[in-house]
């Protein structure tokens, strides 16, 4: 488990970075965390012939939290989102995310726009930014673009990064989300600390006033990891909560609308049948416990 | 001869208050090098200019190799060697297999039958060179259909050997006492069909070899993670075709673990010999990395499918037991294959059935081969029979545990002879039992099974709940029976005890100039602690301190041919050697010091690390005896070994197993467990949320070690029961290549270990102990299975099929009718559950090259 | 995806520059020189040991500028102008054992040892983050680390004694 021999970059400006990019195109992989890289560059199953390693780039390192805004730079690592008060308050669904990947030497290290550019259907990031309706924010020689999360996922790890593109980072506009009055909530099914989850769910609610015995669900979002080739969002089973304080009917009606909307891939001790099931089940796990944390 | 100074360590909880070292938890020797980074592992050597060799594996599970190209290897400059099976076959042998009649080289020969199985080795400067050779080896392959499972190779459509003419190699239907009767007379008939999933140890340090060839000597010397390596030594020297004295194997004393499985590690070790002698005695090393390790290496252990069936009567007394299983071993029947006659050493666990019958098959596939692991196929065994004993409780209305208890083996009956000849030497099962119950009496009175809170939690659709029961550990096995695959069985029935030959356990000891004692082991170990252990014995033998005790450790050269450290065998047999030994050399002493004085040795003794003269006037400590010894002429006064016997061997109860080559286990540890349980029906998971267990190994030698040893043989239970498992898919192709897939317990899925201790000692050995190294592995796969069937059997539900992963989980409870989305109150979930309708495939997982989420 | 056919002699190499265990090294590298094959073999730095080089069993940990790092998931081109810790760094003067490890020993915490200088290594990041951890942040400081020998029981107690010598000021038991 030792890689193929490739040529070492090391840009030390986001410029530097995307002209290396731009120049080598399809030739070259870019390095974050290393986390996953790593592992296919030692099984070989990554050769690039270049490897533009962005650990030196301190400008796409940090968290902003600004007006209604969420900043998260791609380089920023978990350890960094896990233990960010500021987003803990503004979208705590963020450190929730984070701090359930791995372990810490691997949080230590893994980074926020790895995940988003790996696009493992498994991965906590995607489906919280899916979940958030996030944007994901792109750098080429040619500037700057932006594209919804939710249509930057294009399939399994298949996304709409272009070969001369790099992720600077991701952000969040989270005025739908006032603390008072919303919760939010990542939880997976995870058989080990060191695997990927089976089925992850992301949810976010907003009720109307958290002080009343069964305040009603204003807005709800919910997104889930594994259960199909990308973030899965389940816009009925947000339609089910939305409008009424939630309760045992519309929670099933999450599960209904979350197993006809999955659509998962087969896998070693979980087959589509049970990711399906598990997904439903984390799907209503999720909105009550954001519920829940929105009622205060 | 490998070296390890035993470094003194300040011992303040083993100071020697008491009278004796053995029995106190010593803190380890070994510790110090490890936790300062300094032990030496096998990955760890690399004498200078050693080259490293890298293989080429077969992608596909089951093909005939067209062709090998390896001219663009050879052309890379960084390329020293390539070899492939036509090179082995003109130098060297086929590797020793564990059934006769089937040739298996180093390196596929025409012809691969497992994914993974290595084709050609190249050796190149260091290992990223090597793979970068390895790369340029062009294999072209005729694929033919594989044989991915048991059911389907037993049909032998598809050989996986074809000058075999079968898939079923080896197969035996033994029959004790009348079981035919008994079936046909008990008032109940109770069957189970149960599967246990294909895991293995998986140790953290994955195998390696360095060898150099000498041409001068035209020897070996290799040093290698290989275990039993005075005893498997022959798969190496017949592989290369030399002399066993021409072939030095030695073990470093530190091993990453092992747990049985690097038994099997020739192949490796064979192939760096080869590579050394080829290139005129350059040394060249080869560690394994971990894909190959779990997809090629050799170490996968028992995959099994059990239909066992259980006589039993109204009042609830078993009368007989009938065990039928077929075991995957893979596409070689590689040394070890008893595995699958071990359970005969504990045919009826703690149970008094006198009729049982016991058959199995040992089935070839597409899938790596077998070696032994940490149980060595008891813990499946253990398994089914606790899955049907439950079945019966059920279908006869009775209380599991009170069922269970009625069938005891009760103290008076010990030594107890089982029905397939082996003996358990001494226990008090029910005793166990109530212990075990007593410990988790407050748990059902306000706490983890309260019925309120075990109420409460259902509300949820969590289900609770534990199920004691006593699991036996059979230790310290004779030698004579492993061969009885390879022995004529049917003039067994001719042999008297005395046929049978046991190897001893051989330990030498001498006093050094400094007078400390050094002593050498015949034996390897991979972190047991035998260090430890043998300064502790010796240190009371010798009447020293343990930290002046010093152990070495022998190549297979220098060692004699003998067992080694498996089989819970240690504890017993270094008891029995290192008194032995002390003996003779507490004589030696006294016969050296009585010389020096020009006394009679009548007229000297032995006491406290030195010899006195008895008329009180004179005293010659350790260090006075080394230094008369060495002015000396002739023999040694300050050496001596021993060869302790197998303590089996004394005892007419085992006559008959012996003769028989009947398995020969004559300590039988036990353990009374009751995990506590906790499945969530609504996703299959289940949590053990407290582990209580009461442990028998008679004598403890060392309390703190014996512990560990539980500790870890327990998560490896857990585990085996809830995460671990080598899938393949319809294709053959192994699922589970990483630890990823193959998921071995983290700290968040062991639970607190309770643990408590009862003391029988052994009437067998010297110091009362008994083998404990399995214990854990052993019984507690099967105490968590029967705690999952005690929590679901509301809903008729049981674990037929280990690891019960929650998609297996689900799947029995969709088909019982429950959830997902189930809170408990619908109760609407009630069917009669049992072990049959097992689906035949997992799925096929898409072995997508996804590595894992959000690491990058 | 394989590598040229004509393969190169020279491979690139890499000028790096780093603190290890507090001395200064500088070395010439293959920039797909992972940091544990550099730790281990250019440095002899064996007590870095290497498990599965795919980042999940932990044997590997070392620490880069104090924090925890797979070492097999991180090239050495990488640690340039970084200080890295090994289990080596942490023993004292005249072999004195630093009070994680003397832990780790007197609580039976490692049997086969392969795994324990990354459990070492991390509990070393654990305790410096959190010096009172309770059974739950262990679990979690830990989850990046596998064990096959001592089912974690004793590495609990290890981490909890060394977390109470650290309260000390000292460490108690052993000569160290």
């Amino acid at each position: 488990m030792k890689p193929a021999q490739f040529e070492y970059h090391r840009p030390d400006t986001v410029q530097e970075a995307v002209e290396l990019l731009d120049e080598m195109e399809h030739r070259a992989e870019l390095m974050a965390g290393n986390q996953s890289l790593g592992i296919m560059l030692s099984t070989r199953l990554a050769t690039p012939e270049n490897v533009i390693d962005i650990n030196r780039l301190d400008a796409l390192s940090g968290i902003e939290v600004a007006d209604d805004r969420v900043r998260v730079g791609a380089m920023t690592r978990h350890r960094e989102i896990e233990r960010s008060d500021a987003l803990g308050r503004a979208v705590p669904m963020l450190p929730e995310a984070a701090e359930q990947i791995a372990g810490p030497a691997v949080r230590n290290r893994g980074t926020f726009g790895g995940s988003i550019g790996e696009a493992d259907p498994a991965g906590n990031y995607p489906c919280a930014m899916a979940a958030l309706d996030g944007t994901i924010h792109l750098r080429s020689v040619d500037g700057e673009r932006e594209v919804p999360a939710d249509e930057f996922f294009i399939a399994h790890m298949f996304t709409e990064l272009e070969e001369n593109e790099l992720i600077v980072g991701g952000s969040v506009d989270c005025s739908p989300w006032p603390s008072e009055r919303s919760g939010m909530a990542f939880d997976e099914l995870k058989r080990a600390a060191q695997t990927w989850p089976t089925v992850s769910a992301a949810a976010a609610v907003r009720v109307d006033d958290p002080g009343a015995g069964d305040p009603t669900v204003e807005e709800a979002r919910l997104a889930l990891a594994n259960a199909a080739d990308v973030p899965l969002g389940v816009p009925d089973a947000e339609d089910a909560v939305e409008g009424e304080p939630l309760s045992e009917g519309s929670l099933e009606a999450v599960a209904e609308a979350t197993m006809a909307a999955a659509d998962p891939e087969d896998e070693m001790h979980a087959d589509a049948e049970f990711k399906t099931e598990a997904a439903a089940e984390y799907a209503r796990r999720a909105i009550r416990t954001a519920y829940e944390r929105a009622s205060g | 001869m490998s070296g390890s100074e035993a470094a003194p360590d300040a011992e303040p909880e083993a100071a020697p208050e008491s009278e004796s070292f053995t029995g106190q938890s010593v803190r380890r020797f070994e510790d110090r090098r490890i936790l300062t980074g300094e032990a030496e592992y096998i990955h760890d050597k690399a004498p200078e200019g050693t080259l490293e060799l890298a293989l080429v594996r077969s992608v596909h599970a089951h093909a005939e190799i067209e062709s090998i190209d390896t001219a663009k290897a050879e052309d890379h400059p960084d390329c020293e060697l390539v070899l492939t099976a036509e090179d082995l076959k003109e130098h060297y042998n086929p590797q020793p297999c564990g059934l006769n009649g089937f040739e298996e080289w180093s390196l596929a020969d025409g012809k691969v039958r497992f994914a993974g199985e290595p084709i050609a080795a190249v050796v190149a400067r260091d290992r990223y060179a090597a793979e970068d050779v390895a790369e340029l080896v062009n294999v072209r392959y005729d694929k033919l259909p594989p044989v991915a499972g048991a059911s389907e190779a037993r049909k032998d459509e598809v050989l996986v050997h074809e000058d075999e003419g079968t898939n079923v190699p080896d197969s035996e239907h033994l029959t004790f006492g009348d079981p035919g009767i008994a079936f046909e007379e008990a008032d109940h008939v109770v069957e189970g069909e149960y599967s246990w999933g294909r895991v293995s140890g998986v140790p953290l340090e994955t195998a390696g070899a360095v060898a150099e060839y000498d041409p001068e000597g035209d020897t070996f010397h290799i040093d290698c993670n290989i275990q039993l390596h005075t005893l498997v030594d022959d798969t190496v020297f017949e592989t290369l075709g030399y002399d066993p004295d021409d072939v030095y194997i030695n073990v470093p004393p530190d091993v990453g673990g092992s747990f049985g499985t690097k038994i099997a590690i020739h192949r490796y070790v064979n192939l760096v010999a080869m590579a050394s002698h080829q290139l005129g005695g350059t040394p060249v090393k080869f560690v394994e990395d971990r894909v190959e390790n779990l997809q090629g290496g050799d170490v996968h252990c028992s995959e099994r499918d059990y239909r066992v069936r259980l006589a039993v009567d109204d009042d609830g007394t078993m009368r007989g037991l009938d065990v039928f299983f077929t075991d995957d071993f893979g596409a070689w029947p590689h040394y070890p294959i008893n595995q699958v006659l071990k359970p005969l050493s504990v045919l009826t666990n703690s149970y008094h059935i006198d009729h049982a019958e016991y058959e199995y098959e040992l089935v070839l596939t597409n899938k790596t081969a077998q070696t032994a692991y940490r149980g060595f196929g008891v813990d499946p065994h253990h398994y089914a029979l606790e899955m049907v004993v439950d079945e019966a409780a059920r279908e006869l209305g009775m209380d599991p545990t009170e069922f269970r208890r009625q069938n005891l083996i009760d103290p008076d009956q010990m030594p107890y002879v089982l029905p397939s000849k082996n003996v358990y030497d001494s226990g008090d099962y029910p005793e166990a039992l109530r212990r075990i119950e007593a410990m988790i009496e407050d748990e059902r009175d306000g706490g983890l099974l309260d019925p309120e809170v075990v109420a409460e939690k259902r509300k949820e659709g969590k289900y609770r709940g534990t199920q004691p029961s006593v699991v036996i550990e059979p230790g310290v096995s004779g030698s004579d029976w492993t061969d009885r695959q390879r022995s004529d069985r049917d003039a067994l029935a001719d042999r008297t005890p005395d046929d049978a030959d046991e190897l001893p356990e051989h330990l030498r000891a001498e006093v050094a100039e400094d007078g400390t004692v050094r002593a050498y082991l015949a034996t390897d170990s991979s972190g047991q602690g035998h260090q430890t252990l043998v300064a502790q014995l010796l240190a009371d033998e010798l009447g020293i301190l343990p930290s002046d005790v010093a152990v070495d450790y022998l190549d297979s050269v220098d060692a004699p041919t003998e067992y080694g450290s498996a089989a819970s065998r240690m504890a017993v047999m270094l008891s029995g050697a290192a008194e032995g030994v002390g003996e003779e050399l507490r004589e030696n002493l006294v016969e050296l010091a009585a010389d020096y004085w020009g006394v009679d040795p009548g007229d000297v003794s032995y006491r406290d690390g030195g010899v006195d003269r008895v008329d009180g006037d004179d005293r010659l400590e350790l260090s006075d005896l080394a230094d008369v010894d060495a002015v000396r002429l002739g023999e040694s006064g300050t050496y001596a070994e021993f060869d302790y016997p197998h303590p089996a061997r004394d005892v007419p109860e085992f006559d008959e197993a012996f003769a028989r080559k009947y398995p020969v286990y004559p300590t039988a540890a036990y353990g009374a467990n009751a995990p506590i349980v906790e499945v969530d029906v609504n996703t299959g998971e289940v949590d053990i949320l407290e582990f209580y267990t009461v442990r028998d190994c008679g004598t403890m030698l060392n309390p703190m070690i014996v512990e560990g040893q539980a500790h870890g043989g327990i998560a490896q239970g857990i585990g085996a029961a809830l995460m671990e498992e080598f899938a393949y898919d319809d294709n053959a192709q192994p699922t589970a290549t990483t630890l990823f897939e193959y998921l071995l317990p983290s700290i968040k899925n062991v639970p607190d270990i309770e643990m408590d201790h009862t003391v029988t000692p052994s009437p067998f050995t010297e110091t009362g102990a008994k083998g404990v190294g399995e214990g854990g592995m052993i019984d507690a796969p099967a105490s968590v299975a029967t705690a999952i069937n005690a929590a679901l059997d509301p809903l008729g539900v049981t674990a037929d099929r280990l690891p019960f992963t929650p998609d297996r989980a689900r799947r029995r409870l969709r088909e019982a009718g429950v959830g997902p989305g189930t809170d408990g109150e619908g109760g609407d979930a009630v069917t009669d559950g049992g072990g049959s309708g097992r689906g035949s495939h997992d799925g096929r997982f898409d072995h997508a090259d996804s590595a894992g989420g959000d690491r990058r | 995806m394989s590598v040229d056919d004509t393969p190169q002699t020279e491979p690139p190499t890499e000028e790096i520059s780093l603190t290890v265990n507090g001395e200064t090294v500088s070395a010439e590298v293959e920039p797909r020189l992972k940091l544990s094959d550099f730790l281990r073999r250019e440095q002899g730095l064996r007590g870095v040991r290497v498990g599965c080089e795919h980042g999940v069993c932990g044997a590997c940990t070392v620490l880069v500028d104090g924090k925890g790092v797979k070492s097999c998931l991180m090239l050495a081109v990488q640690a340039d102008g970084s200080e890295i810790t090994t289990v080596e760094g942490l023993t004292g003067d005249g072999g004195a054992l630093h009070p994680i490890q003397e832990a780790f020993h007197e609580t039976h915490a490692l049997q086969c040892g392969f795994c324990t200088s990354g459990f070492v290594v991390a509990t070393k990041e654990l305790l410096e983050e959190n010096p009172d951890p309770d059974r739950d942040a262990i679990e979690h400081g830990l989850a990046d680390n596998v064990c096959r020998c001592t089912g974690y029981q004793n590495i609990y107690e290890a981490v909890e004694r060394a977390a109470d010598y650290a309260d000390e000021g000292s460490h108690g038991g052993g000569d160290g």
